[in-house]
C-alpha cells in the first residue's frame, strides 16, 4: 500500500520538457481563396437521354447516390450503367438519400416498386453471320481450354479401362446367361456398367438398377417426343428390352468382391441375408473356444469374409469380434527374462505404456500383431 | 435413478447399452459409443459428472413434468376452443409446452447429435431441426436468393418455413448450396426435391412445385422473359415423409433440361415450393411468358420454400439440345456495347477475326 502511495507521488513529480513553437512553419494560408471552379454539378437534366458510361453529375462527396441503372465512380461522379433517360429521384427506403437513375424507357418512373419485379435490359446482340457464329462456340475461355486437354489426354487411357470393363462383364454374362446372343450381351454389358457406376457412388444395386432402367425409359419417350421415333416403334422396342432385361435380372447382378465390381450370380437381399447369416454363423464355428485364434483359423476366415455378402464395414465388424488376437502381457520382475529373450528373438517387443486410469508407466511385452488394450 | 417422469417410448435411445451409459453413467468397459476396445479403455469420466447428472436430471425432470401438465391443459382447451384465432393461438402455446417438456431430456439431444430415430412427428424433432436449418441453411438460402435477385424476380418475397432440398440424379447423389453453377449435364433429369417441414402439418398435406427460368433473351424488347421448366400440383408431404412422389402428383408441364446460349449471362433456375389449401385441379399454363405470381395468386398458393441454381453455356450444351430436340441455339456477341462488332476488331483479337468479319457470309 505505501509503496504504491509512494509510486504515485513519484509519476506526478514527474516533468515531461515540451519545447513549444516559437518560429512559423512554412506556408501561408493567403492564396487558398481564388482557385478556378471544379465545374461541379449536373451534366445531364431530368429526362434527357444518355448512353452508357456517359457523365450526369460531378460532384464532391455523395450529395446524390447512384440509383438503378446507376453507377458512382472514384470521384463520386454519378454516371449511366445502361443508355436510357435520367431521372432525379427520391427512394422511400432511403428516407435522407436523393438518387440518380437511368430509366429504361421514356415513360418509366424510378424507383422500381420495391417487391415488383426489375426492370432489365438484355443488351446482348446476336452473331448473324454464321462462320462467325461457329467461330465464336467454339471460343473456349482458358480454364474450359485446360479441362478439355485435360479430359482428352485421359480420354484413351479411360476408353481403355471401359473397353476391358466391357469385355471382362460380357465373359460373365455370358457364363451366367448362356442363352444371350453377342449383341444382346453387349447392350446388357453397357447396362451392367451404367449400374456399376451408380454402385461405385454407394448405391445398393437394386436401386442402381432401377435408376439406369428409368433414365433409358425416359431416353426413349424422348426419342417419341422429338420424332425420331413413332410411339409404336418406342413401345416395341421398350418391350422387346423389358423381356431382355428380366431374363438377365434373375441371373446376374453386379456385386463388391475384393474391392471391385464384379457380376455374380444373382440373389434377392432376402437370399443374400440368409447367405450372410450362415457364412456368421460358419465364422463363429470356426473360431470357437480359441484364447488367441491361430493361424490357420485366420485365413480359412479371411477367405469367408472374401464372399460378396459382406461389405468392407462387416468385414472388419466380424474380425473384430471373432478373430482374438493376442494380448499385451504386463511384465513383472519374475517374468522379465523370459520376455526380453522372447523379445530378442523378435517374436514382439517390449514397450513401456501410460495407463491413463492408473496415472502411471507401465512395460509391457506386447507379441507381434497383438492388440492394443492395455488393462 | 428415479424415473419421475414417463416418456415416449419413440423419444428413448434405440441402443439399450447407450441407452444405459447415457441415463446411468459410463460403466466400467467404457463408453459404448467409442468404437475401438483401444479408446474405450482409455476414457475416463470427469469426476463427479453422475452426482451431478442425477442432481440435474431431478430438476429437469420436474419442469419436464410441469409442462406437461401444462400442455395436457391446453389441449383440454383446444378441445372446447371454437375461434379460429384463438384455435391457432392454443396450438402454438401446445407446441411450446411439448418441446419445452423434452427440451432437456439427454435421451432426445443425444438421439438429435447422432441423427439417430429423429421422428419428425415430435414437436421437439421439429424445433431442434428448425433451429439447426435456421442457423445456417436458411441464412445461406436468403441471402442467395435476394444476392441473385430471385426474389423479387420471380415470387415477391419468401417467409421461409420449409427446408427444400434438391438432388439432381447422379453417382454421387449429392446436395448443393442455392446459387451453385451446375454444368448443363447434370441437370439434364428432373431433380429430386424434399420438402421438410418444421410446422405441424396434417398428413398428406398438399403442396406445389415450380420450376423457372427468369433468364431467357427478349431480343423483341431487348429484356428478358420467363420460361417454365417444371410445374407441379397436389404433391404429398407429411412431416416425417418430406420426399416429394412425383408419380403421386399431378405434373402440368413436365421437366425441360436447360439449355442456355452461348454467350448470354447466366440463367437462373428457381425452384418455387407452394402450400396449396386445396386439390388444384384443371389449372391452364403456358411455358413461354410463365407468370409465376399470377399462377400462385389464381391457386392461392403460399410460398413456404425456395431454391436455386445456375447455368451458363458449356461443353455439355449442345449435346442436351441435340437430345431434346431445342435447336442450335442462338450466339451472341461477347461484348456489350452497342457496336459489338468493333469489338471483334479490337487489337488482341483481330488476328483471329479480321477474316470473318471482312469476307460477311454468303
Amino acid at each position: 500500500m505505501l509503496f504504491r502511495q509512494v509510486q504515485q507521488r513519484l509519476l506526478k513529480v514527474q516533468v515531461i520538457p515540451v519545447r513549444t513553437a516559437t518560429k512559423r512553419a512554412s506556408g501561408g494560408n493567403k492564396a487558398t481563396n481564388n482557385t478556378a471552379g471544379r465545374r461541379l454539378g449536373p451534366k445531364k437534366g431530368e429526362g434527357q437521354f444518355v448512353q452508357a458510361g456517359q457523365i450526369i453529375w460531378r460532384q464532391r462527396g455523395t450529395k446524390w447516390y447512384p440509383g438503378e441503372n446507376a453507377g458512382v465512380g472514384r470521384d463520386h461522379t454519378i454516371y449511366a450503367r445502361e443508355p436510357g433517360f435520367v431521372r432525379y429521384y427520391r427512394d422511400p427506403f432511403h428516407a435522407k438519400r436523393r438518387f440518380i437513375g437511368v430509366a429504361l424507357a421514356p415513360q418509366e418512373t424510378l424507383p422500381t416498386p420495391h417487391f415488383a419485379p426489375r426492370r432489365r435490359r438484355f443488351g446482348y446482340k446476336p452473331i448473324d453471320n454464321e462462320d462467325v457464329a461457329d467461330f465464336e462456340k467454339s471460343y473456349l475461355t482458358k480454364k474450359e481450354t485446360e479441362r478439355l486437354l485435360e479430359r482428352e489426354a485421359q480420354l484413351e487411357d479411360r476408353l481403355n479401362k471401359r473397353a476391358t470393363l466391357q469385355e471382362e462383364y460380357q465373359k460373365a454374362l455370358a457364363e451366367l446367361v448362356p442363352e444371350l446372343s453377342e449383341e444382346e450381351l453387349d447392350l446388357q454389358a453397357v447396362r451392367f456398367i451404367e449400374i456399376r457406376k451408380y454402385m461405385n457412388g454407394g448405391m445398393a444395386f437394386e436401386v442402381s438398377r432401377e435408376i439406369v432402367d428409368s433414365h433409358n425409359r425416359a431416353d426413349l419417350a424422348v426419342e417419341v417426343k422429338t420424332g425420331r421415333l413413332s410411339a409404336e416403334e418406342a413401345d416395341k422396342g421398350q418391350k422387346e428390352i423389358d423381356v431382355l432385361n428380366k431374363k438377365v435380372d434373375d441371373k446376374a447382378m453386379v456385386a463388391m468382391v475384393d474391392a471391385k465390381f464384379v457380376v455374380v450370380k444373382f440373389a434377392t437381399p432376402e437370399q443374400r441375408a440368409e447367405m450372410r447369416s450362415e457364412l456368421i454363423k460358419q465364422i463363429a464355428e470356426l473360431t470357437k473356444g480359441h484364447e488367441v485364434t491361430p493361424g490357420e483359423v485366420i485365413e480359412k476366415v479371411e477367405l469367408l469374409l472374401k464372399k460378396s455378402v459382406f461389405s468392407t464395414g462387416d468385414r472388419v465388424t466380424l474380425r473384430r469380434k471373432h478373430l482374438r488376437r493376442p494380448l499385451p502381457i504386463p511384465i513383472s520382475p519374475e517374468n522379465r527374462k523370459e520376455f526380453e529373450k522372447l523379445a530378442k528373438k523378435g517374436e514382439g517387443e517390449i514397450r513401456k505404456v501410460w495407463l491413463s486410469q492408473q496415472q502411471t508407466m507401465h512395460e509391457f511385452y506386447i507379441p507381434t500383431g497383438a492388440s492394443m488394450i492395455f488393462n | 435413478m428415479k424415473n419421475s417422469i414417463v416418456r415416449a417410448a419413440g423419444l428413448q435411445i434405440r441402443n439399450q447399452r447407450i441407452r444405459d451409459a447415457v441415463l446411468n453413467g459410463v460403466p466400467k468397459t467404457g463408453p459404448p459409443t467409442l468404437r475401438s476396445r483401444w479408446a474405450r479403455s482409455r476414457y475416463v469420466s470427469p469426476e463427479g459428472i453422475n452426482e451431478a447428472f442425477s442432481l440435474a436430471k431431478e430438476i429437469v425432470d420436474k419442469e419436464a413434468a410441469n409442462h406437461k401438465s401444462a400442455a395436457g391443459e391446453v389441449e383440454k382447451e383446444l378441445k372446447s376452443a371454437t375461434g379460429e384465432e384463438q384455435r391457432a393461438e392454443l396450438a402454438k402455446n401446445l407446441e411450446h409446452h411439448l418441446v419445452k417438456s423434452e427440451f432437456h431430456n439427454p435421451e432426445v439431444r443425444f438421439n438429435f447429435m447422432v441423427k439417430d430415430s429423429v421422428d419428425l412427428n415430435e414437436p421437439i424433432y421439429r424445433y431442434l431441426s428448425r433451429t439447426e436449418w435456421a442457423a445456417k441453411e436458411m441464412l445461406i438460402l436468403m441471402q442467395r436468393l435476394e444476392q441473385h435477385h430471385v426474389i423479387p424476380d420471380t415470387m415477391p418475397t419468401l417467409d421461409p418455413r420449409a427446408q427444400v432440398d434438391v438432388q439432381f440424379v447422379t453417382p454421387t447423389m449429392s446436395s448443393f448450396e442455392p446459387g451453385s453453377f451446375l454444368s448443363n449435364e447434370v441437370c439434364e433429369r428432373r431433380p429430386r426435391i424434399s420438402i421438410q417441414e418444421f410446422e405441424p402439418i396434417a398428413k398428406d398435406s398438399l403442396y406445389s412445385v415450380v420450376i423457372v427460368n427468369p433468364d431467357v433473351p427478349d431480343l423483341e424488347n431487348d429484356s428478358f422473359k420467363t420460361l417454365l421448366h417444371y410445374a407441379a400440383v397436389n404433391i404429398r408431404i407429411s412431416n416425417d415423409a418430406p420426399e416429394v412422389d412425383f408419380a403421386q402428383a399431378t405434373e402440368l408441364a413436365d421437366y425441360l433440361p436447360p439449355h442456355p446460349e452461348k454467350n448470354a449471362p447466366a440463367q437462373r433456375f428457381c425452384v418455387w415450393v407452394f402450400r396449396q389449401p386445396a386439390r388444384v385441379e384443371g389449372a391452364e399454363i403456358s411455358r413461354e411468358g410463365f407468370d409465376i405470381r399470377q399462377f400462385a395468386g389464381a391457386n392461392n398458393l403460399e410460398a413456404v420454400g425456395a431454391h436455386m441454381w445456375r447455368v451458363r453455356y458449356d461443353l455439355t450444351t449442345d449435346f442436351i439440345r441435340a437430345k431434346y430436340g431445342l435447336g442450335p441455339g442462338s450466339v451472341y456477341f461477347r461484348a456489350r456495347t452497342a457496336k459489338p462488332e468493333e469489338a471483334l476488331l479490337h487489337v488482341r483479337h483481330r488476328q483471329k477475326w479480321e477474316k470473318f468479319v471482312e469476307t460477311p457470309s454468303k
